[in-house]
Parts: C-alpha cells; sequence; structure tokens
C-alpha cells in the first residue's frame, strides 16, 4: 500500500473541517465509494504520492493534519480526468481544488482567504478596501482632484505610486512568504523522505532544482494532462505575458521613475515587450475561455475561486490596454478614470495575491521542488 | 415375488459406459437364474427407452425390473410410472446406482468399476427377487392448518390459505400481532411505520373469516403426523373485557397507579400495569398481573368487566398441517462486546430503534441530545474470523442500518452525524440506492478489518472508537460519538427451536429450521406436513419473509386441495407375538413413531406409520427381529449382503 498521509498516527475524524471543505467546493466527497478509479486514470499520480483519492478520503474523514501535511494537492494541474471517470459522480478533481483552497487559507489568513473562497461579496469588499486605501493615499497628499494634464505623473504623484506600490507589494511578499514556508514545514512533517540520508541532503536538493525550473518555464506536469492541450498553451501564454508585464513595469518604474519622455514611442524596446505581453496575456486568457467553453461539463466545476483570479488578471491586463488607447487619442478624463481602475487593479492584485488562486504560483514550485527533493514524485 | 426380472442397464451417454463396460455387467445379469432378459441401453431415461422397458414387460411378462443407472433421487419416479404404465407394480422395480456411486468415483479403475457394478446389479437382484407389489399409504387431509407464530411471514401464510378456503388457526404467543415489524419505526422500502402494515395484513387476515386467531396464547404440546396433528394451547386471560370502552380505557390508564418500563420500548419509555393496544393488533387491552397491586381503580371503572382471578384456558385441536413461523430473535451481544452493558451509550439497533420511534423532535438520549452516530456493522454475524458461533451473514441489516441513518436524518435534521463502521455493505438488488442515499446525506464510511474490530470505549458523556481503516492505508481512526449503536444479527428464536424439537423437524447447523432441499423442495421441512415460513429458515427482510410465507401457504393448499396425500410405504410393521417389550426402539427411533402399548396384558410395541420415516434404526437394533422394515426385510438384506458374484461362465444357466 502507498504510503500517503501523516502515516502512524492515530487520525481523529472532524466534521467540522469535512463540512468546510465541503463548501470549499468538495461538496461531492461524501459520494466517493473509494473503489480508487481517479488515482488509476490520473496521469500526474505517482507511486509515492498517490491521488486524488486518498485526499477524497481525508476530506472524507475531515483529516486536517493529513491535508495540510500533502503535497499532492500542488502536484494535482486540475485537468478533471479523475472526475470525468468518477462511477459516483464524486467530482475528486473539486476535491483536490478545494484542499489546495484549504491549505492556502491555512497557511494565510483565514478570514481573508474566506473573502475570495466562499464569500461571494468578497471580492467587492476587498476592491473597496483598496480603493479606499489607494483615495486615502491621494488624500493625503493633495493629489485628489480631477486632472488638468494629460500626464501619469498628474493623475498620481510619484511618491504616492511609489508607496501604495511598496506597501501591497511588501504584504503580498511577507504573507506568500510566510506561506510558502508553512506549507513546506507542514508537508515535510507528514511525510519523511525515503531515500535521502543526511550526507546526501544538499546535492539532492540541488539535483531537485533543475525539474522545478522545467516545470516553472514550460509546465511539464501540466502538459501530461491529455484532455488539456489548449489549456496548457493558454495557461503558458498568460504565465509569459504576465510575466511580461510584470518585468516592463518594473522596468519602467527603475529606469525612469519620474516617467519622463513617457509615453514612449510605439519603438521603444521596452514599449514593445510590454505590447506583445498585452497581447500574449490577452490571447492567452481567450484561449482558457475558449477551452473552457468547449468542455462545458467540467468548466461548470470553475467556482467563484478561479474566475475571481481569471478576472482579476484578465481586468488588469484590458484596463491597462484601454488606457494606452485613451491616451493615445488623447481623451483625458476617460484616461484618467481607466487608469484608475488599472491602479486599484493592479494593488488589489498585488496585495491579495497570496489569498487568492494567485498563491499557486508562489507555492506549487517550492511543493514540486520539496516532493523531487523528498522522492515522492 | 419375482420370478421373470428384467434387467436394464443405462450407458448414460458416455456417463457411465465410458468407465464400467455395461455390456459386460448385462452379460453377468444375464446368468443369473431369475433374469429373463438383461440389456444396455443408451439413455434409459429417454422415450426410447422407456418404450424398450414397457414393451419387454407386456411381451415377456416380466414380474420386476432392475434399472442400473444414476441416482434414485433423479430417476426413482421416472422409472416406477414405467412400470405403472406396462401395469405392474411400481415397487416391484429397484434402481442400482452405478453412475454416483460406481463411474464417477472409479473413473482410474476401470475393471475395478464394472466388477462393483455386477455385484451392485446383483444384489438389486436379490433385493427383488424377494419383494412384494406395496400400496402407497393415503392419508386422508382434512382443510385444517395451524399456523405458528403471528409475524409478516405467519399472517401472509394465514391470509394466503384462508384465500384459498382453508381454515387456519393462528396462534402466537405475543398479545400483539406482528412479531418484529410492529416495532419498525420505518421499514425499508415502503417507508411506513411497521405498525401500519402489520395492521393492513391484520385487517386482511380477519376479513377472509377463515382464520381463528389465538394472541396471547402459548402452545403447550404438539405431537402427531400429517393429517393429524394434536395441539395444547393455553389462552391466557387479559382480565379485561376485549371490547372495554376506548374512553373508560384511557382513563383508567391514567388512574392506574402502578408504572413499570415498557418492554415494548425496551424501557426506554414506562406503562402502566393496564396496557392497551396502542394501535397494535388485535385492539384487546390487558391487564398486566405480574405487576397489578389489585388496587381496584380500574374495577371501579368497569365494574363485571375487570376480573383479576379469571384463569387462563386450556384446549387442545387437531389439524393436518403446521406451519412453523416462530422468527428469529436479534443477536444480544455479550458485556463488554463494543463496550455493551457496559457503556450506557452503546445499545442495539431494535434498541436504538425503539429510542428513536419514541423520541420527540430531537434525539434525545440519558438527557442529553444526541448528534453523532456511530453505527457497527456485522455484530453477532459472519463471526467466521472472530471465532463466534454464527459464522452467516444476517442478510437484512446492511439495508436496515442504511434505511435507519436515512430515517433518524428525516426525523431529527440533517444536523445528525453518521458514522459507518462496516466490513462489507451487502445493500443487494435495488437496496443499492439506499447505500447511495446514506453517502449522499453525508454517512462516513469507515471500513473495518474483522481481524481488528473497532475498539469502543467511554470518555465522559461521549464514546471512542478507534479502528484500522482499510480504505485509509490501515491507519488507525478515531470517531468521538455520543451513541454507538450495534448492528445486530438475527438467530432462530428459542421458542421456535423449542417447537422444531417437539415436531421433530431438523435444524441447520445454525439452528434454523432446514428446509428440505433449497432448490428442489423449498419451505417444507423434513416432516411431513410441517412447513416452514420466513426467518424461522433463516435471515431475511420482510419482504422476503412474506413471500417465503406465501411459498408456504401454496405449498400447504397443494396437499390438502386434493384432501389426501400419499406416503411411501416403506414403514416398520410389528410382530407383537415377537416383540419382548424392551423399548430400545422407542428410545431409537428419530421421529418418534414408536410408542408402548398394552397389548394381552403385556407391553409391545406400536408403529405410528405416518410418522415413521422408514430409516429402519429400530429395525436394525430390535434383537427378536419382531420390527421388519417394508421393502427392505430381513431375508431381503440377507440375500444382498450374501450375494457373492460368480466369474462369468462359471454360472450354470
Ligand atoms: C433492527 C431491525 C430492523 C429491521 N428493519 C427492516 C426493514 O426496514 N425492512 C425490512 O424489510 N425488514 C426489516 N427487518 C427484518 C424484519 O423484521 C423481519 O424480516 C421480519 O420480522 C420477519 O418476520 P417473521 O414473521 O419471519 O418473524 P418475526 O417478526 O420474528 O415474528 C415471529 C412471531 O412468532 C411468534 N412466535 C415465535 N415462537 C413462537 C411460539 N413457539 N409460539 C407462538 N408464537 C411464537 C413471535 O412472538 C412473533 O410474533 C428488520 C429487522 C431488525 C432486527
Ligand atoms: S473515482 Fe470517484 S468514487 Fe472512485 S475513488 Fe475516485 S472519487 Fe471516489
Ligand atoms: S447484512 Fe451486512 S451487517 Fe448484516 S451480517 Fe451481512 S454484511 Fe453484516
Amino acid at each position: 500500500m502507498a504510503e500517503y498521509g501523516v502515516a502512524g498516527k492515530t487520525l481523529k475524524v472532524d466534521l467540522d473541517v469535512r463540512n468546510l471543505l465541503m463548501d470549499y467546493g468538495a461538496s461531492g466527497a461524501a459520494l466517493c465509494f473509494n473503489c480508487g478509479n481517479c488515482t488509476a486514470v490520473c496521469p500526474l499520480s505517482e507511486n509515492g504520492a498517490p491521488f486524488p483519492r486518498s485526499m477524497v478520503r481525508f476530506v472524507q474523514l475531515g483529516s486536517r493534519q493529513d491535508i495540510l501535511h500533502s503535497p499532492e494537492p500542488w502536484l494535482c494541474y486540475f485537468c478533471n480526468e479523475c472526475s470525468a471517470t468518477c462511477p459516483r459522480d464524486a467530482k475528486p478533481g473539486n476535491t483536490m481544488a478545494a484542499a489546495r483552497k484549504y491549505q492556502i487559507r491555512s497557511a494565510t489568513i483565514g478570514p481573508v482567504a474566506d473573502m475570495l473562497v466562499t464569500k461571494k461579496w468578497g471580492i467587492a469588499l476587498l476592491l473597496a478596501v483598496t480603493s479606499l486605501f489607494y483615495f486615502a493615499g491621494l488624500y493625503y497628499v493633495g493629489a485628489l482632484k480631477l486632472p488638468t494634464q494629460l500626464l501619469f505623473q498628474a493623475f498620481v504623484p510619484e511618491e504616492v505610486m511609489h508607496i501604495a506600490g511598496m506597501v501591497a507589494g511588501i504584504f503580498a511578499v511577507a504573507v506568500m512568504g510566510i506561506a510558502i514556508l508553512r506549507v513546506l514545514y507542514w508537508i515535510s512533517r507528514g511525510r519523511q523522505s525515503r531515500y535521502i540520508t543526511i550526507s546526501k541532503k544538499i546535492s539532492a536538493a540541488i539535483r531537485s532544482l533543475p525539474l522545478v525550473i522545467t516545470e516553472v518555464v514550460a509546465q511539464r506536469r501540466m502538459s501530461k494532462c491529455e484532455t488539456g492541450r489548449p489549456r496548457w498553451i493558454g495557461h503558458m501564454m498568460t504565465m509569459w505575458g504576465f510575466i511580461g508585464l510584470f518585468v516592463t513595469s518594473g522596468l519602467i518604474y527603475m529606469i525612469n521613475p519620474n516617467l519622463t519622455n513617457y509615453p514612449y514611442s510605439f519603438t521603444n524596446p521596452i514599449q514593445i515587450l510590454a505590447n506583445v505581453s498585452a497581447a500574449v496575456l490577452i490571447t492567452g486568457m481567450c484561449l482558457i475561455l475558449l477551452d473552457r467553453r468547449n468542455h462545458r461539463a467540467t468548466t461548470q466545476d470553475h467556482d467563484y475561486f478561479d474566475w475571481v483570479f481569471f478576472y482579476t488578471i484578465f481586468a488588469a491586463g484590458i484596463t491597462g490596454l484601454v488606457v494606452e488607447a485613451f491616451r493615445f487619442s488623447g481623451l483625458l478624463m476617460p484616461t484618467f478614470i481607466a487608469y484608475s481602475i488599472h491602479i486599484i487593479n493592479v494593488l488589489f492584485l498585488i496585495a491579495f495575491a497570496p489569498f487568492s488562486k494567485f498563491a499557486h504560483v508562489g507555492i506549487r514550485p517550492f511543493v514540486i521542488w520539496y516532493s523531487k527533493y523528498a522522492g515522492l514524485v | 415375488m419375482p420370478e421373470r426380472i428384467g434387467v436394464y442397464v443405462c450407458w448414460c451417454g458416455g456417463n457411465i459406459a465410458d468407465v464400467v463396460n455395461v455390456k459386460e455387467v448385462a452379460k453377468h445379469a444375464a446368468g443369473v437364474p431369475e433374469v429373463v432378459v438383461a440389456k444396455d441401453i443408451m439413455f434409459a431415461c429417454s422415450d426410447e427407452g422407456q418404450k424398450t422397458m414397457v414393451d419387454d414387460i407386456k411381451n415377456l411378462k416380466l414380474d420386476g425390473i432392475v434399472v442400473a443407472s444414476c441416482s434414485p433421487v433423479l430417476h426413482e419416479q421416472t422409472f416406477r410410472r414405467v412400470a405403472e404404465r406396462a401395469g405392474l407394480n411400481k415397487y416391484l422395480y429397484v434402481q442400482v446406482n452405478i453412475r454416483e456411486q460406481d463411474s464417477w468415483v472409479h473413473a482410474h479403475d476401470k475393471k475395478g468399476a464394472t466388477e462393483k457394478a455386477e455385484e451392485l446389479v446383483g444384489m438389486g437382484i436379490e433385493k427383488l427377487a424377494r419383494a412384494t407389489p406395496l400400496n402407497p399409504i393415503k392419508v386422508e387431509l382434512t382443510s385444517k392448518v395451524l399456523v405458528v407464530g403471528g409475524g409478516v411471514s405467519g399472517l401472509t401464510t394465514a391470509l394466503e390459505l384462508a384465500r384459498e378456503g382453508i381454515h387456519v388457526t393462528l396462534v402466537d404467543r405475543d398479545r400483539y400481532l406482528g412479531g418484529f415489524v410492529r416495532r419498525l419505526p420505518d421499514v425499508n422500502p415502503v417507508h411506513r411505520p411497521g405498525k401500519d402494515v402489520i395492521a393492513d395484513l391484520y385487517s386482511r387476515v380477519v376479513s377472509t373469516g377463515n382464520v381463528e386467531i389465538l394472541s396471547g396464547t402459548d402452545l403447550l404440546e404438539v405431537s402427531g403426523s400429517i393429517g393429524h396433528f394434536r395441539a395444547r394451547f393455553k389462552e391466557r386471560s387479559g382480565h379485561i373485557r376485549h371490547d372495554a370502552d376506548r374512553e373508560l380505557l384511557s382513563r383508567a390508564e391514567r388512574e392506574c397507579p402502578v408504572e413499570v418500563d415498557n418492554e415494548e420500548n425496551f424501557g426506554f419509555t414506562r406503562r402502566k400495569a393496564i396496557v392497551l393496544p396502542d394501535d397494535r393488533v388485535p385492539e384487546t387491552p390487558y391487564i398486566d398481573m405480574e405487576h397489578c397491586i389489585k388496587c381496584g381503580v380500574c374495577q371501579r371503572l368497569f365494574g363485571e368487566g375487570v376480573s383479576f382471578d379469571a384463569s387462563d384456558i386450556e384446549f387442545e385441536e387437531e389439524f393436518s398441517m403446521v406451519v412453523q413461523s416462530t422468527g428469529f430473535q436479534p443477536y444480544l451481544p455479550g458485556r463488554g462486546e463494543f463496550g455493551y452493558g457496559e457503556t450506557r451509550r452503546v445499545l442495539t439497533l431494535p434498541e436504538f430503534l425503539r429510542l428513536a420511534d419514541t423520541s420527540g423532535k430531537t434525539l434525545v438520549f440519558n438527557g442529553r441530545q444526541v448528534r453523532d452516530v456511530a453505527f457497527v456493522y456485522c455484530v453477532g454475524s459472519r463471526q467466521t474470523e472472530t471465532g463466534g458461533p454464527n459464522t452467516y451473514c444476517s442478510r437484512y441489516c446492511c439495508t436496515s442500518t442504511l434505511n435507519t441513518d436515512s430515517y433518524i436524518k428525516k426525523k431529527f435534521g440533517s444536523s445528525i452525524n453518521s458514522f459507518h463502521f462496516y466490513r462489507d455493505i451487502r445493500a443487494y438488488g435495488l437496496y443499492e440506492t439506499m447505500y447511495e442515499r446514506a453517502s449522499r446525506e453525508k454517512g462516513l464510511f469507515i471500513r473495518y478489518d474483522p481481524a481488528s474490530p473497532p475498539s469502543v470505549t467511554a470518555e465522559g458523556e461521549r464514546v471512542k472508537l478507534v479502528t484500522k481503516d482499510s480504505l485509509t492505508a490501515g491507519r488507525d481512526i478515531e470517531v468521538s460519538a455520543d451513541l454507538v449503536v450495534l448492528v445486530t444479527g438475527m438467530m432462530p428464536s428459542e421458542d421456535g427451536k423449542k417447537l422444531s424439537a417437539a415436531l421433530k423437524v431438523s435444524s441447520s447447523k445454525d439452528g434454523f429450521v432446514q428446509e428440505l432441499h433449497p432448490k428442489l423442495r423449498p419451505v417444507e421441512t423434513t416432516v411431513g406436513g410441517v412447513l416452514v415460513g420466513g426467518t424461522a429458515q433463516g435471515p431475511k427482510d420482510t419482504h422476503e419473509s412474506m413471500i417465503s410465507g406465501a411459498a408456504a401457504a401454496a405449498k400447504a393448499s397443494t396437499l390438502l386441495m386434493k384432501g389426501y396425500t400419499e406416503l411411501e410405504p416403506y414403514v416398520v410393521t410389528v410382530s407383537e407375538q415377537k416383540c419382548n417389550g424392551c423399548t430400545q426402539c422407542v428410545t431409537e427411533c428419530p421421529a418418534g413413531a414408536i410408542s408402548m402399548v398394552e397389548m394381552e396384558g403385556r407391553q409391545v410395541a406400536s408403529v405410528n406409520v405416518a410418522m415413521c420415516k422408514g430409516c429402519g434404526a429400530c429395525a436394525a437394533i430390535c434383537e427378536p427381529e419382531a420390527l421388519q422394515l417394508i421393502g427392505y426385510t430381513y431375508p431381503q438384506l440377507r440375500a444382498m449382503v450374501s450375494f457373492s458374484p460368480q466369474p462369468l461362465g462359471a454360472q450354470s444357466k
């Protein structure tokens, strides 16, 4: 029998945890009769870390310990082949997603995460908080007024941008960092590595790195999902587009904090990179949308949590393009409004990244690295 | 006695002939002086085979035939009819089994098998040569049947027989009918209270006008045989008029000062010494004299209608057949078995159902609301691994437990959590949907291994269960619950066992009544005229119990409609002159057919032929050879035993 969960320890059944997980999307888990078909068909499940049946079982039992101490939720890419195969229609794929949410929630600040997981009005509340924070900053420096000039630094003074960005960024990095450490700690306590001795530890840790890099760069695991070629391409494009935009924003921010000579011309390399990234991002997301439409049976499994994440990124990309378009057309007010929305959106995206589905960007690579290191995959 | 015998040796295709040299056997048989013709036949039972024999009997004026073929279980009746068709007495035919007892078991030794067949056939001829024509014993049957036990199966049997115009006496020692079903709050799969199901059935039984219902009646004694069963009853007095006024009764109940635990509800409720039917049937009240203090409260209300010293009535009746529908009794766990008897919070499923049925809107036990209920399956069933006596599966319990889960959630709300510690869910057939429903309603299933059954320990006001769960890699799983419910199996009822003993009916090793043959002769017992229905025969749910009750009725009416039955003439006769009155045969007879009677001033054995099974146990030990088993007389047996085959050719014709 493959080892999984916190082996050797008495498992205390806790139905409150089970009920919470069912609210988190694992509502079908109670139907599972543990046949194991899902694990058998899962293209990503491996002997050292078999799933999803094991996780479905832990959810049924409401074992907080085992759910938190398992790397499996991060080894799953939600291809949903399991859900398509399940004879009980127990939707094991949703259970894996719920387990991820549960780990995110437990590793960060639960009530905040809940806003983005189960509370359907949560996103509005968090957006309101972000806006309030942003407008308060403007008011504080005396810049809360209608613009007279089509100049970004006239819309938002540099120090406000600077401070808001720093606060959101530091908050996000701190929460994410702690979350990563906690998840890694839990997982390492859950399962001891099976072949690594002390002397081999360092080399094993290093030898596990290339896998993580290929994983991040090319999402090798996701490409193994048999049903998901378009999904994989869409995901790749979204990720690279996002990284591109992130890099260009950072570059501009560093090279040209006062935004002199801004906007750049279309031939400026930075502008080219920005535009190409935006196009790639939006195309990727459209591909994902299209794929979800084509797989309606499984798209219905994409819940609030998932759509929040999708739309905030999408909105960040689209508002960015809209701002650019308005500015080139020389429309003052529309540019100002679109710009404000764009900034709030981006601030929101950054600040609450660790609580949203975005957390996978931080957590997943580390868990994959640990799983390789511990000989689980 | 036959002097012109025909011998037929069957090939049975290759079944016999591939091993036994049938031609040789026939040739050998032909050498016996009484044998007129000896043939080998491809299939003796085929139309052609039968015709050959009929023609031979007629043309060669045969006065007896021997068929060497398969087991008599298969074709004895066939060949008896052959004899009859040819005008021969059907008991002047002997079947020799050279298939099951020879060719099939000696396939490795053809020569030996052939010699054995020659010997067996020779013995058959010797036996036939000393046989006399016989006639079956005819027993008249009156249309009167005794049904013992008024559970669903007994009620069904009574109903179906009464509909055929057969008079039924239905006896139950309980004052109220319906057996266990009466106490079920929600009968799966109809989801009605058991009381209603029973009341329906009861009113149908009553409306036939053909059933005498003796509830609250003990069956003191029963004896006899088909056509002539004698039963002695004791009808216990209720000490109050059956038709007492309802309103006065309620008042009497309120005013009666005696309060005791209500056994109907395992003491979860209390009752008075005067007991009202309370939706049970028949709707007759009674006074429980064991607890009554004769204070006179009710007497003041009813006057003459109450009589504390009314005596029980004993009477006897005769029946031509008996149906045993004595049902089951739930397994009672031993002290400490899964915490039973040690922790108050461990109940059996029957107890739990009464608790749930008698609770109000919330499920309360011992003053505390119950939220978490843990069911432990297979308690007292399938004990092969645990060394217990009950190795069988009780069949009803998986489904009933799943149904109970749904029932309590329906009644007390979905805030109830249920845990199912099971071995295998045997919710067969459509009952699969019960399992589906229970899991949809979030019942948690934990699969334990009989080698390490759940441990149950008290923890304050709660109970802790720990087991190795085979669905979670054999990890120890701990559940904390308010109540533990032991899903107890079915056992044959003690009263039922006593009845079987009195009727000499055989039981299987589990203690349930044994059917004569599960496929060929269901609902018949080893005693002619005694049938079995419902759970007395083995674990069943209500539906199955009713089916078997109806089957018993159908079987009884086929005999009763004919008005008589024929018994094999192979019974024992007594030579009173030879009998020395030693009484050994009386103790030896397993059917209780022999008794001692007075004759000319001395005690001699007498045989009740309707009860005699023809086993010969008595004849075998009777020193003066006063007992002769017809069809297996001493001369016949001696000739068979001393028959020694002559090598072929050494015989002179
Ligand atoms: C906890 C539990 C839950 C169940 N739930 C369900 C369910 O949901 N659905 C379902 O289909 N089935 C259910 N069953 C099964 C059902 O109860 C039985 O199938 C049914 O009771 C069998 O009927 P019966 O007539 O064979 O026997 P019984 O019901 O046992 O009746 C036998 C009767 O014979 C009487 N008797 C016995 N011996 C004598 C004697 N010597 N003289 C006179 N009278 C005698 C008894 O007093 C009794 O009245 C359940 C059983 C249990 C234990
Ligand atoms: S396929 Fe469905 S029923 Fe089978 S183990 Fe997986 S989730 Fe459970
Ligand atoms: S029906 Fe179920 S609970 Fe009952 S003995 Fe059989 S397997 Fe066990």
